[in-house]
């Protein structure tokens, strides 16, 4: 190595570096932290569409976002929320007392709920109406989860019969526990959200007392729960956009050199027993693949764990009426209109009696994201002034749509 | 050398400018620029592939919140660094598991001499002392300047120019060991 010199250090430095740069979902994640972080400032929904000709287009375009509901295309936190509708999700929000539903799953794929055998519909009518009562109990409402509890040798296809069964019946999946052997360390960690980790008792088992749901640290993979056997986490949140693998103590990798690494590491393993934590984020079939990844070197205790994300989503806000101001051009002059149906007037009346407008919005109602159309590059300082009105009285999410 | 590396400065100033402004477009593209150098450089300097991408990530946005600030627009590459180094010096000094640079997943060929060469390197990267990892990441990684790294380790010219001889000494001793 003594003939490096400057001239082959940088290369070398930026080979061993430069593997994998991300591409362009970074910026899209940057983009969208800055949204986030901003509390939603204005974004550029239709950049193409330059120029003040364009404004009747644009208008047409508004007017069918506003009717159809479409402008939910663009919003990110909608997305997100339908990403979070997957069969095995177990995020509760913290101060929601969790309780537990408890489906037994033999070999055979018989369910059994309180002794009592139950085919697929009648299980999915039984998690129904166990829903409505715990989250309708006006004295002490609880979020219902399930925990399926599987004999050893249960095939993971049966498993996954039942987390779309309570997908169906819009119920989150607490954990997965293959029956028997499942030992724990003699000082267990406090229990997480669920509550029940005595090892599997055939069917007819009682449903357990609610436990308050734990918040998780930040800090990666801490495991709220000591166990004899491998550890592994698939971490998610929702601005990512490939999942972290862990096993143990080490992070393997992210997307499939993630789970490639964990298929090589779990290969010639004597452990025969591991817990798995999912976060929600993380798509059914990778979680799949985790648990392939196990059963193939023999391990057939598996506790499933769907963990809370580290971070909570902003909440979703756009499922009231869009506000919506427009700027025209007419006769070589600026006008400004706003509301539903509401006449344009010359931009400095037109914008003091939007500022008027929203002074009086009620304090008690939240604030729709601002549709802000037409001629809004004619001249940007005037796009400005208006965003500059709209946030100075709370109305901070706001699109662009010339 | 990175004094001598094509650059459009002017464009790029023209870009800080309009995001100073309020343009995210503009600073889209200031990201696009920019974030192989800052990932690279921030991967160096935490020694862990996904911090590294998630510090570039928190540096553009704190950026982007701090633009307002930044008086000089051609100090924006130097100014980035600075936050950036910042924010990976913090997550570095974080207790934790951290996934080794040496990770064989990460550098493919594995079998190759190519690969063994570049994981020593990646190995004594991570032995040096911060002092010396964070200036070599800067310069050839980040591809400040000799003023630029100065502005964004807090140091004199001459002293980062120093620093960088020793470290490249050092970084070569150690490798004629191995």
């Amino acid at each position: 190595m003594s003939e490096r010199n400057d001239d082959r250090l940088p290369g070398d430095l930026k080979a061993a570096y430069g593997r994998e740069l991300p591409g362009a979902e970074f910026e899209d994640n940057v983009l969208a932290k800055i949204e986030e972080g901003a509390g939603g400032e204005h974004e550029f929904a239709v950049p193409a569409m330059r120029g003040w000709r364009w404004w009747p287009l644009a208008v047409a375009a508004a007017v069918v976002l506003l009717l159809f509901g479409a402008y939910q295309v663009i919003d990110r936190d909608q997305v997100e929320e339908d990403l979070c509708r997957l069969p095995f999700v177990a995020a509760a929000p913290a101060e929601t007392e969790l309780q537990t539903i408890i489906v037994n799953l033999s070999v055979s794929g018989e369910t059994t709920v309180k002794g009592e055998n139950l085919d697929d519909r009648k299980l999915r009518e039984y998690l129904l109406q166990r829903a409505k009562e715990c989250r309708a109990d006006p004295e002490h409402p609880r979020e219902p989860v399930v925990l399926i509890r599987a004999e050893k040798d249960t095939e993971w296809k049966q498993v996954q019969r039942i987390m779309q069964l309570c997908a169906s019946a819009e119920l989150k999946i607490h954990k997965i526990q293959f029956a028997s052997k499942i030992v724990e360390a003699p000082e267990p960690a406090p229990a997480p959200a669920e509550e029940s980790d005595e090892p599997f008792s055939g069917p007819g088992t009682p449903e357990v007392p609610p436990a308050p749901a734990k918040p998780l640290s930040d800090e990666p993979f801490v495991s709220p729960v000591k166990v004899q056997g491998h550890l592994i986490r698939l971490a998610r949140t929702w601005r990512e956009t490939k999942t972290t693998v862990h096993l143990d103590d080490r992070i393997l990798g992210s997307g499939k050199e993630g789970f490639a690494a964990l298929e090589r590491a779990l290969s010639g393993t004597k452990l025969k027993s591991a817990q798995l934590e999912a976060y929600p984020h993380v798509p059914h079939a990778e979680v799949v693949r985790a648990i392939d990844a196990l059963m193939k070197v023999g391990i057939r205790d598996i506790r499933f764990v769907g963990v809370p994300p580290p971070e909570q989503r902003p909440p979703v806000s756009d499922s009231m009426e869009p506000f919506s101001v427009h700027l025209e051009v007419r006769g070589g002059k600026l006008f400004l209109g706003f509301g539903a149906g509401g006449a344009t007037k010359e931009f400095e009346p037109g914008l003091a009696e939007l500022s008027k407008a929203l002074q009086s919005w009620p304090a008690n109602q939240a604030k729709p994201r601002v549709f802000l159309t037409g001629a809004v590059y004619l001249d940007r300082k005037f796009g400005d002034r208006v965003i500059a009105v709209l946030k100075k009285h709370g109305f901070s999410k706001i699109t662009m749509i010339e | 050398m990175p004094e001598t590396a094509p650059r459009t400065p002017q464009r790029g100033e023209d870009l800080v400018v309009m995001a100073t402004e309020g343009d995210r477009r503009a600073f889209a593209k200031l990201v696009r620029r920019e974030k192989d150098r800052l990932v690279m450089a921030a991967r160096a300097i935490t020694g862990n592939l996904h911090d590294g991408e998630d510090c570039a990530q928190d540096a553009f946005v704190s950026a982007w919140h701090g633009l307002p600030g930044l008086k000089d627009p051609r100090r924006f590459r130097a100014w980035l660094m600075t936050i950036l180094t910042r924010e990976a010096l913090k997550r570095r000094r974080r207790p934790g598991p951290r996934l080794l640079t040496t990770d064989p997943g990460w550098i493919e060929a594995r079998e190759s001499p190519e690969h063994e060469r570049l994981s020593a390197l990646v190995s004594e990267m991570e032995r040096l002392p911060e002092k010396y990892r964070l200036l070599l990441s800067l310069h050839y990684l980040a591809e400040l300047s000799y003023a630029e790294v100065a502005v964004a380790a807090g140091l004199t010219e001459k002293r980062v120019k120093s620093r960088l001889h020793d470290a490249r000494k050092m970084l070569e001793r150690r490798l004629d060991r191995e």
